[in-house]
């Protein structure tokens, strides 16, 4: 799937070293300052980053912002995101519509909500891949490998049924399958497993690793759930009342946490994950 | 209850039907005069007897229902297609977008409906062929009946700008178009078809009001409204009952329609 689909942006990051993102930023919502304060973090490539933090801490606010959609839901960025070396903050919204899911995979929180009701799963396959390319039917040539890697059926069937049909866990592959459609550089799942049973979230989980893995895809891993972050993530992040208060290899920051309020978070574990990889 | 929907729906389908055929089933022209036989009774010649201009009333009563019960639906068509656009774009536009959308929509609610038509109608050729003229009636019911749907279909696309659906496909990066066709009016259709069927009935109606007046479609072609204007002569309805035939067909037309709407509601 993946050697099919050149990454047109390669040259470009050549040219800017192996950071993939660095963002330093800060976010207004309309009626509330500052929810987010001077975040600065970077990502390399192939990284997966776990970004930790309690509910309305910014962690969605953050992944907003990379993509561009902050404005939908009346909050406004500060600062600079660059990805691969572009200032996504100074582009206009003609071309950061095309850094969306063509540069920057998107996988969200609540499968199902996350899919359009009256839509089958081909046409949101369809539909994806027209906001990207000229050609309309290309994503029929891509889909069998695509769906192959994400464990989903590869039947007719499936792609002619509706989301209402699927369980969630179905519908969590299908939308990683969609925030793979044109191979981005790098992936943002904003709490994707939050939604999931125990065993589907294991297997989503593995599923993040393997791409992660396989095709060198970095994922922004947001989460409030430790033993995911712990399991998946190479570096981690922990953001608290909108300020990073922490960040380092997952090995130190679960080893050896420094700020009180990550040492409160470590002490909620059990049994510390890392000991037992 | 589920008796009498299913009643209405047979009601409608051979009303339907019947104006559909109306060509097959006419036993005259209905513009043909029979000067002979003006304002006569029914017969078997004539079933529904004759009107003041000696005109096959049966005849008339079908054609009219096929411009009326045709019509309409096509204008609903305009006016829900109309809503769907326009309100769908304000309620996910949001903004100075909305602002005037609802401005204009207001005006549009709070004109009085009839005088609009009045002067609106007024401005076409008197002597315009009668099928342009029935086009053009319904044309403008459809196109200045937008405003009470789009203000529905703008409140529900409000509902949707905020749904994690809408923001996941703003995620994968696709254009503004295809977002409100494929996301929001897509997600409006039920909304829109409910919209759809109400709004049969009062087209209908509206004809039938000019009509009344006279400026509804013009002679000889009939409509109900055209029709209905006969009742105005209490004299001569009280001589000839018959005469009420076409104002059974419209209320027996609009009481099926909103039985048969009650049973798509509870079904969805």
């Amino acid at each position: 799937m993946t050697e099919s689909l050149p990454r047109s942006d390669d040259m470009e990051a050549a040219a800017s070293g192996a950071t993939l993102l660095d963002v330093a930023v800060s976010v207004d919502y309309f009626g509330r300052q500052a929810a987010v304060r001077e975040v600065r973090f970077s990502m390399e490539r192939g990284e997966i980053l776990g970004l930790i933090g309690e509910s309305g801490s910014g962690k969605s606010t953050l992944a907003m912002a990379i993509l561009g959609l902050l404005s939908f839901r009346g909050g406004k960025a500060r600062g600079e995101i660059r990805l691969q070396g572009r200032d996504l903050l100074a582009l206009p919204e003609r071309e950061m519509r095309q850094v969306r899911g063509r540069a920057i995979g998107f996988v969200p929180q609540s499968p199902l909500a996350a899919l359009n009701p009256t839509l089958r799963l081909d046409g949101h396959f369809r539909e994806a891949w027209r906001a990207h390319r000229p050609d309309r039917n290309g994503w029929r040539e891509v889909l069998p490998d695509l769906l192959r890697r994400v464990q989903l059926p590869r039947e007719a069937e499936f792609l002619r049924q509706y989301p209402r049909q699927l369980s969630v866990g179905l519908a969590q592959r299908v939308l990683i399958a969609l925030a793979l459609l044109h191979n981005p550089r790098l992936i943002i799942a904003d709490e994707p497993t939050s939604a999931l049973d125990a065993i589907t979230q294991s297997g989503v989980l593995s599923l993040l690793a393997g791409l992660n893995r396989d095709l060198q895809t970095s994922i922004l891993f947001i989460s409030h759930d430790l033993v995911s972050v712990a399991r998946l993530s190479h570096r981690v992040a922990i953001l608290l009342h909108g300020e990073l208060v922490e960040q380092g290899p997952a090995v130190e920051v679960f080893g050896n946490p420094q700020h009180v309020y990550t040492r409160q978070l470590m002490a909620t574990l059990l049994v510390n994950p890392l000991l037992r990889r | 209850m589920k008796q009498l929907r299913i009643a209405a729906m047979g009601v409608l389908v051979a009303i339907f039907s019947a104006s559909l055929a109306a060509d097959l089933l006419s036993p005259h022209p209905y513009g043909e005069q029979y000067r002979d036989a003006v304002n006569a009774a029914p017969s078997r010649a004539f079933p529904m007897g004759t009107d003041d201009m000696g005109r096959d009333r049966l005849s008339r009563l079908l054609h009219a229902c096929r411009v009326s019960l045709l019509l309409a639906p096509a204008a609903a068509l305009v006016a829900t297609t109309l809503a769907g656009l326009l309100g769908g774009a304000a309620g996910y536009l949001g903004g100075t977008a909305d602002r005037v959308f609802l401005r204009l929509s207001d005006l549009f609610l709070s004109l009085p409906w009839l005088f609009l038509f009045l002067s609106v109608r007024s401005l076409l050729p008197l002597n315009a062929a009668p099928a342009v003229s029935a086009v053009a009636t319904f044309l403008l019911l459809g196109v200045l009946g937008w405003a009470g749907p789009a203000r529905v279909a703008r409140a529900c696309a409000c509902g949707l700008r905020q749904s994690d659906f809408v923001m996941q496909a703003k995620a994968n990066g696709r254009s503004p178009m295809r977002l409100l066709l494929v996301e929001i009016v897509r997600n409006l259709r039920p909304v829109l078809a409910a919209q759809f069927w109400l709004a049969i009935p009062v087209f209908v109606l509206a004809e039938a009001n000019l009509g009344l007046l006279g400026l509804g479609v013009s002679e000889p072609l009939p409509s109900l409204g055209g029709l209905l204007r006969e009742l105005e002569n209490y004299q001569a309805v009280v001589s000839q009952p018959w005469m009420v035939a076409p104002a059974i067909i419209l209320i027996g037309v609009t009481g099926c329609l909103h039985l048969v709407l009650g049973w798509e509601e509870i079904r969805r």
